[in-house]
């Protein structure tokens, strides 16, 4: 029995006319179901575009999956027909968005919005069942008097109580996977914890397997099971949290740690940035491309790609020196 | 999991637009929008013309009498004297004002509606279609728009249908390119892709989360279109290629007194009049909505 969501070496490229940009460049994850996989790396390392692809949302021109599959409990959504991914989409995948100021359409009510997708994709689904069940919703996801609020619109509510809102209709058709992008970036630290707390909860309580996106590494320790950090379109190192978070493997990862602050270790005389610039995706060479700002860069990284090693259990980097340079490394 | 303090304050932000009664919704409107207001004023006594002219009209419009032909004003039993048939000319008024009510509502809002449609589905496509729907658009906007309603006509023949359709024509391009613009922006809002990824269609998605998104553009060009629309209808009526005689219409009236106008210029003043005002009336009520609804213009 495979994996609730199976990604194999997808490449998802935007043909622009400053040249071809491999935003995603042979990427492959698994999703077990009921299991919460975080997805980390800086901004244009390709995780969002990973997660658009398996819904088929890439803008397509100039966007396009040009290789691999996406298979999803056995159907390959790379390539099937729009009849079949929209038969998926809100139904069996849902996404809950960075934004939640922007992501409620402003001029529709709570309970239409909440509703809309149980009647488009549930059959029988009756509209006074669907109202029930949007209050039942609302309620799950923490809102105080479900009843009224269902008659409300947006701008009533706060970004918290909108991101709530969009859980509640991410939980709608009672889907098997949830991908979150960046859920709560643009919120409020407080309100981040409440939100990423319920997200947790909810997810398994239902039994639904979530991929977070993140660029916080204190969401990773926390909530995800499995971590998969990306760097220019490629999975550079993919694990277990705690391994990921405790015994880093690949140099991007280790300079990734040591550029937040982290409560569980003793105060550093001050943060390590990752120098430099994430590189122009449109002129990758061969070899690594972390290459530029790696401490631990050596002639052979720029001649060829080093591919994912096992570095432990379930636990795989992508760097040559892995194995005796970092070996050693605990944090 | 909900904090209190969160509550508390969404509950104080609740209800601040308290429902104000009618009176006072009139009076605000007059300070803000005096000639809107004016404008409106027009319109709704239009309506009631329309709707009630069989009870204001004192004759019946297509009635001849031909012992009181070319009455002049202030005649006894013709206040705004009669025509070349002795046909009442405040009773054909009246009833014209159905005519150009009845165009002006129906081309104004089949134009409007097709054209954001047209304007939200080309801008939600993009691309190659969105291209060539609007050069499409493009060669309809290059025709004067009375030319092309010309040329409709022309076509089709006279006609009350035919000079709608050939009003709606023009229309149609003019507001899916204002609505186009509007639409790329929402395009882009995150809730259209919200949308896309909670597996609706194509066509859920522009008629449910987008076109109620463009309505503030769409009434703007909705109440353009009124006024233009009885112009059109008058400027077609006159040059005999709309309304037939014997139904009473506005541009026609001034066809016929163009004849008679020297010696009976009442013939051509009083329709004259009643089209002009009517425009400007819904020109004023149009203004007024765009300004209250365009955030750009709005003053306070």
């Amino acid at each position: 029995m495979g994996a609730l969501l199976e990604i194999d070496n997808l490449q998802t490229h935007f043909f622009t006319s400053g040249g071809t940009v491999k935003a995603v460049d042979g990427v492959s994850y698994d999703v077990n179901a009921g299991e919460t996989v975080a997805v980390v790396g800086e901004s244009g390392s390709g995780k969002s575009v990973t997660a658009l692809s398996i819904l088929r949302l890439i803008p397509k021109p100039p966007g396009e999956i040009v290789g691999g599959e996406i298979r999803f409990q056995g159907k390959n959504l790379a390539f099937c027909s729009e009849e079949e991914i929209r038969d998926i989409r809100g139904k069996d995948i849902s996404m809950i968005f960075q934004e939640p100021m922007t992501s409620l359409n402003p001029v529709l009510s709570i309970g239409m919005q909440l509703t809309e997708p149980m009647l488009a994709h549930l059959p029988g689904m009756t509209e006074e069942a669907a109202k029930e069940k949007a209050v039942k919703l609302l309620e799950m996801v923490g809102i105080n008097e479900p009843r009224r609020r269902i008659d409300q619109y947006p701008h009533h509510l706060s970004g918290g109580m909108r991101q709530r809102v969009m859980i509640a209709m991410s939980l709608a058709c009672e889907p098997k996977l949830i991908i979150a992008d960046e859920p709560t970036t643009a919120l409020d630290v407080t309100i981040q914890a409440q939100i990423l707390e319920l997200m947790k909860n909810l997810t398994r309580e239902m039994g639904v397997a979530m991929i977070i996106i993140t660029h916080n590494l204190g969401v990773v320790a926390r909530y995800a099971d499995r971590v998969n950090v990306m760097y220019a379109g490629r999975i550079v190192e993919t694990g277990k949290a705690a391994d990921i978070y405790h015994r880093p493997r690949h140099p991007y990862t280790l300079a990734l740690l040591k550029s937040v602050p982290r409560m569980d270790q003793p105060r550093q005389e001050k943060l390590d940035p990752v120098e430099g610039q994430p590189p122009d995706l449109t002129r990758l060479d061969g070899g690594c491309s972390f290459r530029p700002r790696c401490k631990f860069a050596e002639d052979r990284c720029a001649k060829s790609f080093p591919e994912l090693e096992e570095m432990g259990e379930d636990h795989y980097s992508a760097c040559f020196r892995s194995k005796e340079a970092l070996s050693e490394i605990e944090l | 999991m909900v904090t209190p303090s969160e509550i508390q304050v969404e509950a104080e932000f609740e209800e601040v637009a308290a429902k104000k009664p009618w009176g006072q919704v009139c009076k605000d409107l007059m300070r803000k929008q005096p000639l809107g207001t004016f404008g409106l004023a027009i319109v709704l006594v239009m309506i009631v013309t329309a709707i009630f002219a069989d009870y204001i009209a004192p004759h019946d419009p297509i009635q001849e009498d031909f012992s009181a032909m070319f009455a002049e004003p202030g005649h006894e039993s013709y206040p705004l004297g009669t025509d070349e048939f002795g046909r009442d000319i405040l009773s054909r008024l009246v009833h014209g004002s159905r005519t150009a009510l009845m165009v002006g509502f129906i081309c104004a809002i089949v134009g409007a509606t097709l054209g954001m449609v047209i304007g939200v589905a080309s801008a939600f496509f993009g691309g190659l279609f969105d291209l060539l729907l609007q050069r499409v658009l493009d060669v309809f906007m290059a025709f004067p728009l009375i030319i092309l309603a010309l040329a409709v006509v022309a076509t089709l023949g006279p006609g009350i249908q035919n000079v709608m359709i050939a009003i709606i024509i023009p229309f149609v391009p003019q507001c899916a390119r204002v609505v186009r613009s509007n639409a790329l922006a929402i395009r882009e809002i995150p809730y259209v892709d919200a949308a896309r990824a909670l597996g609706f269609s194509n066509s859920r998605i522009i008629l449910r989360h987008m076109v109620p998104n463009v309505m503030a553009p769409y009434l703007i060009m909705l109440t353009t279109f009124l006024g233009q629309a009885i112009l059109l209808e008058a400027s077609l009526s006159f040059l005999g290629l709309g309304v037939q005689d014997p139904i009473p219409a506005w541009g026609l009236m001034l066809t016929n007194a163009s004849e008679f106008f020297e010696g009976s210029p009442w013939l051509a003043i009083y329709p004259g009049v009643a089209i002009s005002l009517s425009v400007f009336g819904f020109n004023l009520f149009g203004d007024a909505v765009r300004d209250t609804l365009d955030p750009k213009l709005r003053s306070r």
